[in-house]
């Protein structure tokens, strides 16, 4: 569960404006999923892994965090190639399964495109810290404060589960009951955990309505914020890089001629 | 006016300044020597190899009260947790006694949970954390159930603590509905029912009336006098007062439990010297009010 625990980094990338990085996020994930072709795809990723390290992730971080792509890519690669829509030469048949040049391109362009957006929304989100974004939400693009401090209350009451999870478990050891019934009683012991938990999470949530009520969330004058977040250079900078990656590749698909717009 | 009324306001269980709650008379305790459970150069964490705090050396005896005291998050719950057999000892030993380990293995951890109930009881910092059942009746007799005992042993057994911790009257309530007081005197009771020969409590006179207080310490009181053993986790002077044999401070350099001036100790459990020093704090001006 440490996964969800933001890593603190020194580099320029952890002072950038929250913001700035889902801006560029979005951008480049947008642009790649105009189209599926393994082109722009492939080089958004090649040009995503040159920057990885100005990242401010160490590697160890990287690869745990990014390890659901990892698992997600394969499947989905050796998925579409048995089972997608075929087209072109016939690369291998077994039973009502074949494999085709089509398929496979297919395949390869969905797979790369899981890289190419995943990577760099985790590598971003990495080195973010939750209260920084709520405040980049909230002063530079001026979203409503009671959203956007409900969602990082939220966001920050996620390590209150871990610890009352644990608390759980070893209150039911304590209680004697933690290793009767074999697997089905495990099993009814995680439902029952479960349950208390969300009994836990529920009574806290409404314990935090009541606090946000009496911090005057309820009403409509606007609010002053602690910390003031900020959008300038690095900022831009940031969006630029996001955007220059997605036109490189686009307008290196388009002129392969791979380029195939999902709309069209 | 507040010092006339005082009397009635303190057996009501309201907080009067200067004013600790007055014991219930006890039998005087027989000194055992009878070490159930061993720290050695403890060391206890949440996380393999991450200690919070370590070197800690301490004995648990039964028929003596081993307070562990020190600032927020000195360790002093994850020790608790360590030395009920819920957590792995980080480095350093933890060793239970022949007579407390009755034929299981030495080290608690390895315990099976069921055999934990009988040996050491816990009392969580939250009460909620351990409510397993839908009503306060079928709370208390999750212990019973496990140890398999009859269901006539059983409902004596709930029977007398619903009634001793004043919570017959809410023996069909759900847990989780209760009020902060009762809830922790639910939980004292569903780790009593079992009677454990070690209870270590986690802050458990923390957000208590001056009645509910009493109460508690009374009932601690009573398992010392039976032999049974206590190791409380708690901030609160006057609990440490009236009932610690022993404190073990953390969050200084190496904690090693200093055993208190025995005189000072035994007079702390007798309630007419207890009384004097009532007096001696209200000089001094030492306020009732706990947070
Ligand atoms: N589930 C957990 N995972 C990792 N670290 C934890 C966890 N729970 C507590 N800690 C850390 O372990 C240290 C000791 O915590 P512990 O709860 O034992 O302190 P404590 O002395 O009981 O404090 P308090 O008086 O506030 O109850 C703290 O630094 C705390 O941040
Ligand atoms: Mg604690």
């Amino acid at each position: 569960m440490t996964l969800l625990v933001p890593v603190a980094t020194t580099r320029a990338v952890g002072r950038v404006n929250p913001v700035a990085k889902l801006l560029a996020a979005v951008i480049l994930s947008l642009s790649l999923l105009l189209s599926i072709d393994w082109v722009s795809a492939g080089v958004a990723l090649v040009l995503e892994a040159v920057l990885l390290g100005w990242a401010g992730l160490p590697w160890r971080a990287f690869w745990r965090r990014t390890l659901p792509l990892w698992i997600a890519a394969p499947v989905s690669v050796i998925a579409t190639s048995l089972y997608g829509q075929d087209a072109g030469a016939v690369i291998g048949r077994a039973g009502f399964i074949t494999v085709t040049e089509g398929s496979v391109a297919l395949a390869f362009a969905i797979g790369l495109r899981i890289l190419a957006v995943g990577i760099p929304g985790i590598v971003l989100f990495a080195t973010t810290d939750p209260t920084d974004l709520a405040d980049g939400l909230g002063q530079v693009l001026r979203l409503p404060a009671r959203f956007v401090l409900g969602g990082l209350a939220g966001i920050r009451l996620v390590g209150l589960f871990v610890d009352d999870w644990r608390q759980l478990g070893l209150a039911r050891r304590a209680r004697g009951v933690a290793d009767v019934g074999g697997p089905i009683g495990a099993l009814k012991r995680t439902a029952g955990m479960a349950f208390a938990l969300l009994v836990l999470s529920v009574r806290r949530g409404s314990k935090l309505a009541t606090a946000m009520e009496a911090k005057g969330f309820g009403a409509d004058t606007p609010r002053t914020w602690a910390r003031p977040s900020t959008f300038g250079r690095p900022e831009y900078f940031l969006v630029a890089l996001g955007t220059a990656i997605a036109a490189v590749s686009i307008a290196t698909a388009i002129a392969a001629g791979t380029w195939s717009f999902v709309l069209a | 006016m507040l010092a006339q009324q005082a009397d009635t306001l303190s057996e009501a269980g309201v907080w009067v300044p200067g004013r600790a709650p007055v014991l219930p008379a006890r039998a005087g305790r027989t000194a055992r020597d009878g070490a159930l459970l061993d720290a050695v150069e403890l060391g206890v964490g949440r996380r393999r190899g991450v200690p919070v705090a370590d070197g800690i050396g301490a004995r648990i005896v039964a028929g003596r009260a081993l307070a562990v005291t020190g600032p927020n998050g000195a360790g002093k719950s994850t020790l608790a947790l360590t030395l009920a057999g819920l957590l792995p000892e980080v480095s350093g030993e933890l060793t239970a006694s022949r007579v407390l380990a009755d034929g299981a293995a030495s080290s608690p951890i390895r315990w099976r949970s069921r055999e934990l109930l009988t040996r050491i009881g816990t009392v969580f910092q939250d009460p909620e954390h351990q409510f397993l059942a839908g009503t306060v009746r079928d709370e208390l007799a999750v212990g019973p159930r496990a140890l398999r005992l009859g269901s006539r042993e059983t409902a004596d057994r709930v029977d007398e603590l619903l009634e001793r911790l004043r919570l017959d009257h809410l023996a069909g309530a759900n847990p989780f509905t209760l009020s902060g007081g009762e809830k922790r005197r639910l939980s004292v009771a569903t780790v009593l029912v079992a009677r454990p020969s070690i209870l270590v409590l986690d802050e458990p006179t923390f957000g208590q009336d001056a009645r509910t207080w009493r109460e508690l310490v009374a009932l601690a009181a009573e398992l010392l006098d039976d032999g049974s053993a206590v190791v409380a986790v708690t901030h609160d002077a006057d609990f440490v007062d009236v009932l610690a044999d022993d404190v073990l401070e953390l969050g200084t350099a190496r904690a090693h439990v200093a055993a208190r001036r025995l005189s000072a100790s035994r007079a702390a459990r007798n309630p007419a010297t207890r009384l004097q020093q009532t007096a001696a704090s209200a000089v001094s001006g030492t306020a009732g009010a706990r947070s």
